[in-house]
């Protein structure tokens, strides 16, 4: 079917309307109708070129569509109903995000989860970024420090992991299957589990090994669905 | 012309081309609007709440009909009112009888 004239028409009647979704919505319409008009001159025995300019005749003057069309499409509505929106998407999402962060499940401490009674941590934090994926889980080695037991004076490697999942079924706070951690010598050392916390999608974890000093750098060695996955973990120099 | 909308629209739900056909037809083709102006006046009708749209498929096609409201339906009355008055004083005077 030949519609350059129709299309010609449609474009100069809804060109006014400054508001884009309006505009898509009333071209659509007046598409439908100026194409059945089409098809009606058509049935009615015209070739497509007159059916085309009938068409457009029937549909009167476009500039005095558009103009009509304009007055009462006016962009302002269309974008204060557009912001109107925003602000109401905006305000359920900060009701939503206030309703989660006064849940009891979620603790939004972010600072190292050492237990102060148990350990003492000496020296800073060292920041790490090794991570390994273990079937829907990711798991990261965020951060480690030296730290001591109060109560034996054990000198011991404290390693905070981070345990992310996007999938909303699953508990963040995968618990680290038979942890075990060898250094750059060969030695192997048991890993033990202590606090957690929840967050959104997150989880944190607690290891430590009491750790003999003098090792370079050591892998922790994690059991995970698809058999053993590894986390390199630097040591500082003269320390551990 | 707002008021012949409005007639259309309170005996069924209609979309602009059938609308258009519609009044053609009935009136021996006397009415015989540009069919593009009659959507200004859907939207304008639309916008003051005298009728509202919704589109529906039918026969493969998405159509946008209107439908009358209540508020529609109480302009409807008043604007045939008005027009009774207005037509039975113009026939009263064509016609020599006092009204």
């Amino acid at each position: 079917m030949n519609t350059n004239r129709s299309m010609a028409w449609l474009r100069e009647a809804v060109g006014g309307i400054k508001y884009p979704p309006d505009r898509r919505k009333v071209e659509k319409e007046l598409y439908t109708h100026i194409m059945q008009r089409n098809r009606d001159f058509l049935e009615a025995g015209c070739t497509e070129r007159d059916a085309d300019e009938k068409a457009c005749e029937a549909m009167g003057d476009p500039v005095e569509v558009r103009r009509d069309l304009a007055a009462i499409h006016r962009p302002f509505w269309g974008y204060a109903a557009f912001i109107l929106r925003i602000l109401v998407i905006g305000v359920f999402l900060w009701a939503l995000i206030s309703a989660l962060r006064s849940s009891p499940r979620i603790v939004y401490d972010l600072g190292p989860l050492v237990d102060e009674n148990r350990f003492t941590v000496s020296g800073e934090w060292r920041s790490q970024d090794s991570r390994i994926r273990c079937g829907d889980y990711t798991i990261r080695l965020k951060q480690t420090a030296y730290g001591k037991e109060k109560e034996t004076g054990e000198s011991c490697l404290l390693l905070e992991l981070r345990t992310f999942t996007a999938d909303p079924f699953l508990d963040p706070l995968w618990f680290i299957y038979q942890p075990v951690l060898e250094d750059s010598r060969g030695l192997v050392y048991p890993v033990e589990q202590s606090n957690s916390r929840n967050l959104v999608f997150t989880g944190r974890r607690l290891l430590f090994v009491y750790l003999q000093p003098g090792a370079d750098w050591a892998v922790l060695t994690i059991q995970g669905p698809d058999g053993p996955e590894r986390l390199t973990i630097r040591l500082e120099e003269g320390r551990a | 012309m707002d008021m012949l909308i409005l007639h259309l629209l309170a005996e069924r739900d209609m979309y602009g081309y059938e609308m258009v056909t519609e009044l053609a037809s009935r009136s021996s083709e006397v009415f015989q609007l540009k069919e593009g102006t009659l959507y200004p006046l859907l939207h304008r009708l639309e916008k003051e709440g005298s009728v509202s749209a919704y589109e529906e498929k039918k026969e493969g096609r998405v159509r946008r009909y209107y439908r009358l409201t209540r508020k529609g339906g109480e302009k409807l009355r008043e604007r045939t009112e008005a027009w009774e008055t207005y037509s039975g004083a113009v026939n009263a005077v064509l016609c020599g009888t006092p009204g």
